[in-house]
């Protein structure tokens, strides 16, 4: 039996001290698909194609570097076809766009045993073709073993530009093609409080405002007005304050059944008000094979500043036809299938001292329908390795 | 919907703080019970942050990107 394992039946929790007793190198490598047809694209005013597909693979690698610390390493490569972005410029027309985006995360944990908390310090990037994000970010955990509570503190602060401003074809070099910055800011505040009910529930609320202050519009989002004077572009407010706020319950029922519940209440600046409940029920056929079924329903508010095609009226102050800041309820269900053999298989040595081992694996498939006619589905396959 | 939250809020500070002793964590220890997003969920997470208006509070990226495709 893995130490992994022996953590888990001694009762500890599944936190970072693990890895310092093991000095075993966690490998997650994760692979998705996404596929997405739609009619509301908001680079053509609220009317066409939202056609795109998305091809994302991330590795996660988690190195314990002494006794206390960790650094993990978390990369990730997209490659999308949109066939909307590709109407931005009508002229050059082909079947979709197809772009990539990079990115690269940095966490570095420390864990202090006399104190039981854990602080982290993170730095990330990402760039698209168009749009540079860098993040930096720090955390304060503190875990309570008796009884057992947790209460997290995460701050990240994002600051992101448009390395290109583009802009639909037909305002190119027009008066109309303008916009304030092209930066945006986005300070982020994750509080999670966690803890243990009795020996089968445990749960946790989450609160994570956020404020943003910049170009929060697309500059290639097109409006098209009721006057019908022509192209505008999407503009927005250049702030915005959000507010999310959950409650996750899980709660082991029976020796083979596990309810994972979730609900998020949603409020921001914008006039958005959304709530959002999941439901995943994972049934255990033995102790290394887990099904889960699962749904999610998510119902908003529209944005103060959406209105459908040709619907704006010249002299509004701010216009966008963006669905996604529509009113709207989606509907996401889907299977997934885990293995996880207690002894991991299929070891192989890289070099003398470096032993690999297979952990196992998870196989995820959902579809998801919004109420405009928006229709999605995404196959995801998570492997996970560990290197003693 | 929020007196629906309420009321489960309540219902859980009302059972709270019960100690659980190390051996009877048995449940509690099992991966489902995690208190978090399956890793294999990520991408669902990020594509729902983008079609809809609402994000954050469930794991994932909070911000940062343009979310413009």
């Amino acid at each position: 039996m893995s130490l992994v394992s022996i953590t888990y039946l001694v009762g500890q929790t599944p936190d970072s001290s693990r890895v310092k007793i093991t000095h075993e190198i966690d490998v997650n490598f994760l692979f998705s698909y996404y596929q997405q047809d739609g009619n509301h694209s908001a680079v053509t005013g609220g009317m066409g194609s939202e056609k795109l597909e998305d091809l994302a693979s991330i590795l996660v690698v988690n190195v314990p570097l002494d006794s206390s610390r960790t650094l993990t390493v978390s990369g990730g490569l997209t490659y999308y076809s949109s066939a909307s972005n590709d109407n931005i410029d009508f002229r050059v027309s082909s079947a979709s766009k197809k772009e990539f985006r990079g990115d690269l995360d940095l966490t570095l944990s420390k864990y202090n045993a006399a104190t039981g908390t854990t602080r982290k310090y993170q730095f990330g990037a990402s760039l698209d073709v168009d749009y540079l994000s860098t993040s930096l970010g720090y955390g304060w955990t503190k875990l309570w073993p008796s009884p057992n509570r947790q209460l997290s503190f995460n701050g990240k602060f994002y600051f992101d530009s448009w390395v290109w401003l583009i802009y639909p074809e037909e305002l190119r070099g027009t008066e109309r093609a303008q916009v304030p910055t092209n930066k945006r800011l986005t300070y982020n505040l994750s509080i999670d409080y966690s803890w243990t009910i009795n020996k089968r529930l445990q749960a946790a609320i989450i609160a994570e405002p956020t404020y943003q202050h910049g170009l929060l519009s697309t500059p290639f989002h097109r409006v098209f007005l009721a006057d019908s004077l022509g192209t505008f572009l999407e503009t927005l407010p250049q702030d915005r304050f959000k507010l999310p706020l959950a409650l996750r319950l899980h709660y082991f029922a029976g020796d083979f059944i596990v309810m994972r519940f979730y609900y998020r209440f949603f409020v921001d600046s914008w006039g958005i008000k959304a709530h959002t409940v999941n439901l995943e029920v994972p049934f255990k056929f033995g102790p290394t094979f887990t099904v889960f079924p699962f749904y999610r329903y998510h119902t908003q508010s529209a944005a103060n500043y959406f209105a459908p095609f040709q619907t704006h009226r010249f002299g509004e102050r701010y216009y966008t036809s963006d669905f996604d800041l529509s009113d709207l309820h989606s509907h996401r269900y889907g299977l997934g299938v885990r293995f996880t053999p207690l002894k991991g298989i299929a070891r192989f040595k890289w070099s003398k001292r470096k032993l690999t081992e297979f952990k196992g694996f998870e196989l995820r498939y959902a579809n998801y329908q919004r109420e405009d006619g928006l229709d999605a589905w995404n196959i995801s396959v998570n492997t996970s390795f560990v290197i003693r | 919907m929020l007196r629906i939250l309420t009321i489960l809020l309540a219902i859980t500070a009302l059972g709270a703080c019960q100690t659980v002793e190390p051996y009877q964590r048995v449940y509690l220890n099992d991966e489902d019970m995690l208190l978090q997003q399956r890793p294999s969920a990520f991408n669902e997470i990020n594509a729902a942050n983008y079609r809809e208006g609402a994000a954050g509070a469930i794991g994932g990226k909070s911000g940062g990107g343009c979310g413009c495709n």
